[in-house]
């Protein structure tokens, strides 16, 4: 098993010059930078959980998908719409469903805010 | 960005990377190790890396296999907005924000408290403002493309207040719930901007008289990083683009336009859908038809033709694009769930707009409705910025009671006390703003 090249841990060169290079792009860039570091701990446990998490925050943040209270099949809507008009990687078809299902869950009509 | 993880573990980002940093990075960014050791990193996987740390990676070539990016190592915060206080956020990637009631009791919104509704990523800050260079094309005889600098100079520069309101404000007021992004009241927010009417710039391109809309276009960032993607294009028919009150501004509230709000240059066309006020303004593409780009299609900033039940339909061909706002009103004074005294006179106040009318009459109840009492308006300082209203109540004793206002337009509109008509995407809820007191 190979370490990563967490800072405080093992460092390269590269790894180095590269956490600079890094820094310097975070700087310069807009205040969109200052995300917080994603938990998976802020969606609820239930199959589906890993896809949601390593999908979704790909192009956004969770906070848009905590606020709606949407039907299974307008969450399968969302999926469609997000690969045709905001260039979302088609989803495999084990994951759509396994997302779908989530949402529809977690953040279904009837859950209370 | 398949996955089929080995065994269903569930664990953090960081757990993740110091575990196995490849899978990470194949997980995450869809990075493959190459010989070198040096992950290759490329489409939709760069795009993910870059809107995670906020940034294009120039270098990523270099990048070692199983690096975990340096911003996300150090970032544990919680999220916070440059420049902003006191704001109810409701996303932080892209960036939406409201103002809770009370802090819009200014006239004028500071730009502290003034509401953010992003579609895309914050872009990176002109370095050389003067330097940020329009373009104005399509249905004109002379295209033109001007930089802020001489847009300044060469056309007449006015100061207007106005009133900007998300066209999805009051969204969570809906059932069955609206998609999007769950707005209460403080999607909206009154400030005064310093810049030139569009109508002064489209003349001096010359419009022909093909031109009936405009497809206004921005700076910022589609969310997936891909540089062909518009986060949002909206525009305005041409009765609106040419109204003396739309501007296209470098100045908020005597402040250099900050860049969560547009900075340098942007549209503002007050008194209509927000996303009408584009920012980071690049192009004014002038249109022989209804704009079509990203945001005017399909069920965007559109209701339905003819009213529906809630939960219903709809088809694209049945939905109209939303032009002016409706009537509304909103209480800054006293703050909600604030104790007062009960059998002495109370102090209340706020704001009410109407798009492009103006506000006649405001109305308030201590009773839920069953008595109202006219309220004092001020006359706005010009059109389109709202107006002052003012009240002084009386809680004959002690309990619980709510205050409602209620606006009604120069056409005898009125704001519904209850939810106004279901549409899908839950625009132009302009029900009356109710807040709580307790008299003791």
């Amino acid at each position: 098993m190979k370490k990563a090249f967490v800072p405080g841990g093992r460092f390269t060169p590269a790894a180095v010059f590269l956490s600079a290079a890094l820094g310097f792009a975070t700087a310069i860039s807009s205040p969109a930078a200052s995300q917080a570091m994603p938990d998976i701990n802020e969606l609820p446990e239930g199959p589906g959980r890993e896809e949601v998490f390593y999908n979704c925050y790909a192009c956004h943040s969770f906070r848009i998908i905590k606020q709606q209270r949407l039907p299974e099949s307008t969450w399968d809507e969302l999926m469609d719409w997000m690969v045709e008009k905001q260039a979302m990687p088609p989803l495999s078809p084990d994951d759509r469903k396994a997302i779908v299902k989530y949402l529809g869950k977690h953040y279904g009509p009837n859950v209370p805010r | 960005m398949t996955r089929k993880s080995p065994k269903k573990q569930e664990r953090g980002l960081c757990e993740l990377y110091e575990n196995d940093p490849e899978r990470a990075d194949s997980v995450v960014f869809g990075r493959v190790a190459e010989n070198d050791r040096r992950g290759f990193l490329k489409g939709a996987g760069l795009a993910t890396m870059g809107a995670i740390v906020g940034s294009s990676i120039p270098f990523s070539r270099n990048m070692p296999a199983g690096l975990i990016p340096q911003a996300l190592a150090q970032d544990k915060k919680d999220f916070k907005i440059e420049g902003k206080e006191g704001m109810t956020v409701h996303n932080d990637r892209p960036i939406n924000a409201e103002t809770p009631a009370h802090l819009l009791d200014p006239d004028l919104t500071p730009n502290k408290h003034f509401f953010v509704r992003n579609n895309g990523l914050v872009p990176e800050k002109a370095s050389d403002p003067d330097a940020w260079e329009l373009t104005i094309d399509g249905e004109v005889n002379s295209p033109m493309k001007i930089k802020l600098g001489d847009l300044k100079r060469q056309f007449t520069n006015v100061t207007i207040q106005g009133q900007l309101e998300c066209g999805g404000n009051g969204r969570m007021g809906f059932n069955p719930p609206a998609r999007g992004n769950q707005w209460t009241v403080g999607a909206v927010g009154n400030a005064q901007w310093k810049g030139v009417r569009m109508a002064d710039v489209l003349k001096k391109a010359g419009l022909k008289p093909s031109a009936v809309y405009t497809g206004h276009e921005g700076a910022d960032p589609h969310l997936s990083r891909d540089p062909k993607k518009l986060s949002i294009s909206r525009g305005v028919p041409m009765h609106k683009a040419l109204d003396p009150e739309t501007l296209i501004v470098w100045e908020m509230n005597g402040e250099a336009l900050p860049l969560i709000h547009g900075g340098p240059l942007r549209v503002v066309a007050p008194g209509w859908p927000g996303s009408c006020s584009q920012k980071w303004l690049t192009r004014v593409w002038v249109r022989d038809k209804e704009h079509d780009g990203p945001g005017m299609t399909g069920v965007s900033y559109r209701v339905p033709a003819f009213p529906v039940a809630p939960g219903t339909k709809v088809a694209n061909k049945d939905m109209a694009v939303i032009n002016s706002m409706p009537v509304k009103s909103v209480i800054t004074y006293p703050k909600s769930g604030t104790k007062v005294a009960a059998d002495k006179p109370v102090m209340v106040r706020g704001h009410a707009w109407a798009g492009d009318l103006q506000v006649k009459e405001v109305h308030v109840s201590v009773d839920f409705g069953a008595t109202w009492q006219k309220a004092d308006l001020k006359a706005a300082p010009n059109a389109h910025a709202w107006q002052r209203w003012s009240a002084q109540i009386k809680l004959p004793m002690k309990g619980y009671y709510e205050i409602w206002a209620r606006a009604t337009d120069d056409r005898g509109v009125s704001q519904p006390v209850v939810i106004p008509g279901w549409n899908p995407r839950g625009y132009l809820n302009n029900s009356s703003h109710r807040i709580s007191v307790t008299a003791a």
